[in-house]
């Protein structure tokens, strides 16, 4: 009588080829023994043992449940000291303390030129100023990948729905902050450019920057208001909020936005007092114009918007977020 | 004895928290009270216990696998046949196993009063 033989020896989970929640070592070891069960199951599929196959099966799936219930173990304790240290670092730490962590995290050991570190020295205070004092008590993941993550947002799988929420409220608020500092010290669109030009050869590989940047030029481009804006990053699986997107989606005309051809009205209802100010307005809209027929964001472009937009309409959106 | 700043810092460095966590807990140390030094102290030393007791589980785990793993490399037929025989061994070994650990938790748990009463000395 024939043996029926399983089919082949199963591969490795994807979350077990990941291996980031335990130490290397011991993700090696589960994946060495894996690899001496497949040579056994191989071994014995040879001599037809049905018997033998069906119980290295068993110890396949042993072995991937110890696996999984070890890394769920490990990512929970993690997890829980992250939030402890959050919550420490909220309630402890002075503007003092997170300046000097930012300017260490962006620009490393690298030697600055006076006007260099007169940029970062500004940013990086305006960005802890945010963190601590905003009412909203931000995760330091979510400033961490706000200011010196290298992508546009983080990764939807990475984080939680109020960590995305969170993200996008900090990097609005940041740009509220910016401007009344820039406003406060007179400081002008062509001063601030000169900053962030100084700020961007500072930091290493400029990747806060970058990602805003890229958020600014996602924000205006074809996939404006998608999930790939700034906002549609944030509310991705938020449904209450994205019907509330959708509402004023209808009432923009999108199209006419990103094909360039919209004019200071179409953009009222998103900014609303941008736009009763008629050369803030002008500035804003001309510079929208321009990012989507270029296709990239200059540092210029940058500061027209931050410095033109007005305050109040980015606390509306913050408001929509929450 | 070591002073508690060393404590930290030597914590932080086995510590399962991101990077940028750590710069800014070792840039506020200056700054911040002997009780707060003594809050952060415990808070890291309990994720090192944690992590540590995770650790080992992993390592007994492996063992428990790697013994199998030879003895299949060997003579599968032997093992069944020992299997079926010893099936409580099995179990029993994995029981041993979740034993050694619970120790060693519990041994953590006295080392974090030691730290405990260290710190606060």
């Amino acid at each position: 009588m024939g043996i029926e033989t399983p089919n082949n020896s199963p591969e490795q989970p994807s979350s077990f080829l990941s291996g980031s929640l335990i130490p290397k070592w011991l993700h090696e070891r589960f994946t060495g023994i894996w690899g001496r069960f497949s040579k056994a199951f191989d071994k014995a599929k040879e001599l037809k043992d049905g018997g033998v196959l069906s119980k290295i099966g068993t110890f396949f799936s042993e072995l991937f449940g110890d696996y999984q219930g070890l890394t769920k173990e490990s990512a929970e304790a993690k997890e829980k000291t992250a939030k402890e240290a959050t919550e420490f670092i909220n309630k402890n730490a002075t503007p003092d303390d997170v300046t000097k962590s930012l300017k260490e995290s962006m620009v490393g050991n690298k030697q600055l030129s006076p006007e260099e570190q007169t940029s970062v020295d500004m940013f990086s205070r305006i960005a802890s100023n945010t963190w601590l004092n905003a009412p909203e008590k931000y995760d330091v993941t979510i400033v961490t990948n706000s200011l010196l993550s290298d992508s546009p947002g983080v990764k939807p799988s990475d984080v939680s729905l109020d960590q995305k929420l969170s993200a996008a409220k900090f990097s609005l608020r940041f740009s509220v902050d910016l401007k009344k500092y820039c406003t406060t010290n007179n400081i002008s669109v062509d001063d601030l450019a000169k900053k962030l030009d100084t700020f961007e050869s500072a930091t290493s590989n400029g990747k806060g920057l970058k990602a805003l940047k890229l958020r600014i030029k996602l924000l205006f481009n074809a996939k404006s208001f998608s999930t790939s804006s700034v906002i549609g990053e944030a509310l991705s699986g938020n449904t209450g909020t994205l019907m509330k997107l959708n509402r004023l989606k209808s009432q923009v005309p999108v199209d006419k936005i990103k094909d360039g051809t919209a004019t200071k009205s179409d953009f009222s209802l998103i900014l609303p007092n941008t736009i009763s100010n008629d050369s803030a307005a002008t500035a804003v809209v001309d510079t929208i114009k321009s990012i989507i027929s270029k296709k990239s964001v200059s540092n210029k472009d940058l500061a027209t918007l931050l410095l033109n937009i007005d305050g109040r309409d980015i606390e509306k959106l913050i408001t929509f977020l929450s | 004895m070591k002073s508690l700043e060393k404590v930290i810092t030597d914590l932080l460095q086995t510590s399962s928290l991101p990077e940028f966590y750590k710069t800014v807990l070792i840039n506020m140390l200056p700054s911040i009270s002997k009780l707060q030094k003594e809050e952060l102290a415990l808070m890291l030393a309990r994720d090192q216990a944690k992590q540590s007791e995770i650790n080992q589980r992993g390592e007994e785990i492996c063992k428990y696998y790697e013994t199998l793993a030879y003895r299949l490399e060997n003579d599968p037929n032997e093992l069944f046949t020992s299997m079926t025989r010893e099936e409580g061994n099995v179990k029993t070994s994995k029981t041993k196993d979740a034993s050694k650990a619970s120790l060693s938790s519990m041994k953590q748990k006295v080392d974090l009063q030691s730290l405990k009463d260290q710190i606060r000395k």
